[in-house]
């Protein structure tokens, strides 16, 4: 094929990759012979193929610079979580077992679930969850957490000695 | 190059985006994620071509998107070649070379007042890539990817016509 069928065939994109190779080698021997030829050297020559430039080895760097937006938030909220925690325990130490009108149980009972709400409340993850949503009950509120797999966690937040601190209770997850 | 490779960069590339979406919004910078990926799709097209070994095509992307990332962020830019052929070189003086310093940015000037996803298109045919290796590059049509080179091409042609 001579130059001028390659030249109108690259100007409509038919040409295939070895055909513009052909094109562009045919400019590197013998010059151009008219204007038409001139600007499709030209156009050859300014459109340059991709240079990859050697890349470093961040893969480190990436994850320090990403997850910081992601952790954040978790220990935000575990630092609260376990503030609350702290407060529950000191409530039931200094000032006896919470208010259960109708439900006798044991001090020892009593403490076995304040042990498994502290563990229960140190695996929560609230920065995992959708969204969370808050339903005022009486003088305090349920907080309940969706979670993306489609699993709940509700939370009973009652206010003690009038608000100074709160008692929080896992009700399921 | 075969259709797998096609396939492989089809199937990649959402990967290889949500990777580089990620780190642009944690990084908040500014430019367009969809650049990282055409780079690192056009990288493991050149390691194919190359013949070099690779696992997994997808945790090879992934590792290239985060240094592609973190490159981009340090500003890294390509180096110009300057390679002229036989004929033109032959009794060039200082002159003639300004000359075609000259011709070179007007050239440029052309490229850059074309869209940067055409220009990238005519880039990467540049590079070697055939219409459907690009079309799963850059995630657009065969038949829009040769329309869009085939326009791209016309109008530098009344450019470089008329100086």
């Amino acid at each position: 094929m001579d130059r001028k069928d390659l030249i109108r065939l690259y100007l409509d994109a038919e040409t295939t990759c070895e055909q513009e190779q052909e094109l562009a080698a045919s400019f590197a021997t013998t010059p151009p012979a008219d204007e038409e030829e001139m600007a499709v050297y030209k156009m050859m020559q300014a459109v340059r193929p991709i240079e990859l430039p050697e890349l470093p080895e961040a893969g480190a760097e990436y994850d320090r610079m990403v997850r910081p937006s992601k952790v954040r938030p978790f220990y935000t909220w575990g630092l609260s979580l376990a503030g609350v925690a702290a407060a529950i325990a000191a409530v039931v130490l200094f000032t006896g077992k919470p208010k259960q009108p109708g439900v006798p149980v044991t001090p020892q009972n009593d403490y076995t679930e304040l042990i498994q709400q502290i563990a229960f409340l140190s695996n929560f993850n609230p920065a995992e969850a959708e969204n969370l949503e808050f339903k005022p009950v009486g003088d305090g509120f349920v907080m309940t957490a969706h979670f993306p797999d489609g699993q709940t966690a509700s939370y009973i937040l009652t206010p003690l000695d009038g608000g100074k601190s709160f008692n929080l209770v896992a009700l399921n997850k | 190059m075969d259709k797998t490779l096609e396939i492989e960069l089809t199937e990649i590339r959402p990967k290889v985006l949500a990777t580089a979406l990620k780190f642009f919004r944690a990084s908040r910078l500014d430019g367009d994620p969809e650049d990282v990926v055409q780079e690192v799709l056009l990288r493991l097209w050149v390691a194919r071509r190359d013949g070099v070994q690779i696992r997994s095509a997808e945790a090879w992307a992934v590792s290239t998107t985060k240094n592609s990332c973190i490159s981009l962020w340090r500003k890294k830019g390509p180096v110009r070649s300057g390679v002229y052929p036989e004929w033109l070189s032959d009794g060039r003086d200082a002159s003639t070379l300004i000359e075609q310093s000259e011709a070179e940015k007007m050239a440029d000037k052309a490229l850059e007042r074309l869209p940067a996803g055409t220009r990238r298109l005519l880039q990467l045919r540049a590079t070697g890539l055939s219409l459907d290796e690009i079309a799963a590059i850059t995630g657009r049509t065969k038949g829009g990817v040769k329309s869009s080179i085939s326009a791209a091409r016309q109008e530098l042609m009344k450019t470089f016509n008329t100086k």
